[in-house]
This record gives C-alpha cells, structure tokens and sequence, in this order.
C-alpha cells in the first residue's frame, strides 16, 4: 500500500503529512513533560522553608551537557541543509557529530546517576548524620567507608557550602541505624530529578536510534527517494531540537534554582 | 526553461546557506544564553525570586531561539501554528492551576 503525502503537500494543509504528525506528537511532549514542570513547582513552593535541596547537582557538568544538546542541534540542521543542497558526505559529517554530541550527553548523565546512587546518607546511633560517597574497596562487614562530613542535622544536608573538605570516614556498621542513597526514592528533590532527567534521557535514546538508523541502515533511500528521505531527516530533526528544548528548561530548574 | 531552473536551483541554495549562516548564529546566542543563566543564578539579588525570574526569562528567550529558527517555526504553515497554540494552550492553563493552586487563599496551614 501507498503512503500518502510523504513527499508532496497535502492541499488543504499545505504540509506532508510526516511534519503535522511530529508537531502533534510534540504538542502531547508538552503536556508530559508540562506535568511534570507542573509537580516540580506544586511540590518545591509546598516544601518547608529550609527542606528543598539546593545545589545538590553539579551545574558545571549540567552546564556542559546543554552545551554539548546546543552543539548536536546546530549539526542536525546543518545535516538537514546539507541534504537539502545535496551533499551527502557533509550530511554523513554532521550528522555524526549529532550522535556523537548524543553519546557525551549520555556518558555525562550515566556518571551523574553513578555519583548519585553512590552517595549515601547514614544515620547513626549518636543522632548524627554521615553524608558522602561510598568507598567500596574498602567497606568490609564491619566498617562502612565513605568520603564525606558529620552533620547534626537534615538541614545542614540541604544547602551544602561549596569547597567543603571530604575526608575519609570509617563507621563501625554497628553505629548505623540507617543508610540510604541518593536515589529516586531518598526525596521529592531526587524523586523528580531521576523522573524528569530519566525521561529526558529516554528521549536521547530513541532521537539517537532514529537518527542512526537514518545515517546507517536505512539510508539507501537517499538514492530511491531523496526528497523522502530528507524529509525523514527533517522529522528526526524536529524531534531532536524539541529534547534540547526541553532540557533548556530542566537545566535551570534541577541545576541552577 | 532550463536556465530559469537552474537559477531558482542557484537561489534555493544561496537561500539555505543563509539559513546555515543565520543557525551558527543563533547557537551562539544560545551558548551566550547558558552562560548568562549560570551567571544570574549565582548572583545574589537580595531576593531568590529575582534569580527564578531571570533564569526563566533567559530560557524561554533561548526555547523561541530553538522552535522559532531550528524547528522553522517562523516561517511555517497556519496548521502548525494551530498545533502549537493548541499546546502552549493547555501548558499555560496547566501552569496557572498549579500556581493558583499554590496561592495563599488555597492554602491552609494546619501546623
């Protein structure tokens, strides 16, 4: 069967029918991820004053990661123009740049969870706090090790000042009343973070598989059907610009406020 | 007949390269964007609500860059356009319930 409108413009919308499909598709992103912005903002001005985390992410490496989505959107253009003036090689080039931009993207991210779900929050016999990161080699049955600080209270967790010293800790495991991570389930801030970031990095996974399988599988319709296949590009595009869009937004939000 | 295409050939390129000129740009403008929100979240305004409000004006300031001149939205058909007003639409209504949820005549403090 024939698909219609993949290349020529409908008449009565002046559009092939792939693009009004991506911007319907787009317009619902907006509502997932509006419902989310939307419980960020519901649950941080309903949180008790001194008890939302703040700079608990590392904005320098947020920071370059939107620099790195930036850097992929200008090539996915760029690689669209290219198509569009016919010169495959320069497409092939930016195109890579685009995933490759993709893979940095994710490697950051995949550390920053690492970091996460390595740092721990134990709270001991005495009433204190020890937070830091778990250092496994040397965690035994007896004695967790971490690299980190006493507090006495949650609070002083909530807005740690920058430089603070992280010396090595070693905590009899019989002092630990309880030890958790930073992970989704520690609290609202990190529930929303993993929420909104994973969702994100979904995203970034399935814009870099349609946007691979266009560059290496399926691009012998560049020969068949050039315009279709630019046209594919072209939807693949808009669809990666709107996850960079999208993480303009989470940026300032988990990173910066 | 043959010349006259191959000159609206020769324009639809000068045309895209203008294009290719005018996204370079506008990636500038929107690495500048990033560095401006790092350096305004982390000046002291005296109040956090200012800081919010600059961060938000600079990344709505950098999603029009985006959708306006990556995604053409500028120079699209009116079905697009209804799409995205339908969107933005219900992301305004879904941003101004929650924060009216939030306001102090909706809020009872039980402690």
């Amino acid at each position: 069967m024939e698909i219609p409108y993949t290349v020529e413009r409908r008449p009565d919308t002046g559009l092939y029918n792939a693009k009004i499909g991506i911007w319907l598709f787009l317009a619902s992103e907006v509502m997932l991820f509006g419902a989310l912005f939307s419980s960020y903002i519901l649950l941080r001005v309903g949180a008790d004053p001194g008890t939302w985390p703040r700079h608990w992410l590392d904005w320098h490496l947020g920071g370059f990661n939107t620099i790195v989505l930036i850097i992929s959107s200008v090539t996915n253009v760029l690689a669209w123009a290219s198509l569009k003036m016919n010169q495959w090689e320069k497409y092939r080039m930016y195109q890579g740049i685009t995933m490759l931009c993709a893979l940095v993207f994710l490697g950051v991210k995949s550390y920053e969870y690492y970091d996460k779900f390595h740092h721990y929050e134990i709270t001991l016999t005495d009433g204190r706090i020890a937070d830091g990161h778990l250092q496994k080699p040397e965690t035994t049955t007896n004695t967790v090790v971490i690299e980190g600080r006493f507090v006495e209270s949650h609070a002083e967790l909530m807005d740690p000042p920058p430089g603070l010293a992280h010396p090595r800790i070693e905590i009899p495991r019989s002092q630990i009343v309880e030890m958790r991570n930073y992970g989704p389930s520690h609290n609202n801030f990190t529930g929303l973070y993993f929420t909104m970031t994973g969702l994100h990095v979904l995203h970034i996974i399935g814009g870099l598989l349609v946007i691979f399988m266009l560059w290496g599988p399926l691009n012998g319709m560049w020969k068949t059907d050039p315009e279709r296949y630019t046209n594919r590009v072209e939807v693949a595009g808009l669809f990666w610009c709107f996850v960079d869009l999208v993480w303009i937004f989470i940026f300032p939000t988990l990173y910066l406020l | 007949m043959s010349n006259t295409q191959n000159q609206t050939k020769e324009q639809k390129v000068a045309e895209i390269q203008r294009h290719v000129r005018q996204h370079k740009i506008i990636a500038l403008g929107l690495v500048a964007g990033t560095v401006l929100t790092i350096w305004a979240s982390k000046m002291e305004f005296g109040n956090h609500s200012i800081n919010i409000a600059i961060a938000m004006v600079i990344a709505c300031t950098q999603a029009f860059l985006i959708v306006g001149f990556f995604m053409n939205l500028i120079s699209e058909k009116k079905m697009i356009y209804s799409v995205v007003v339908f969107a933005a639409v219900f992301f305004v209504v879904q941003m101004g319930i929650t924060l009216w949820a939030r306001s102090p005549d909706n809020v009872v403090q039980m402690r």
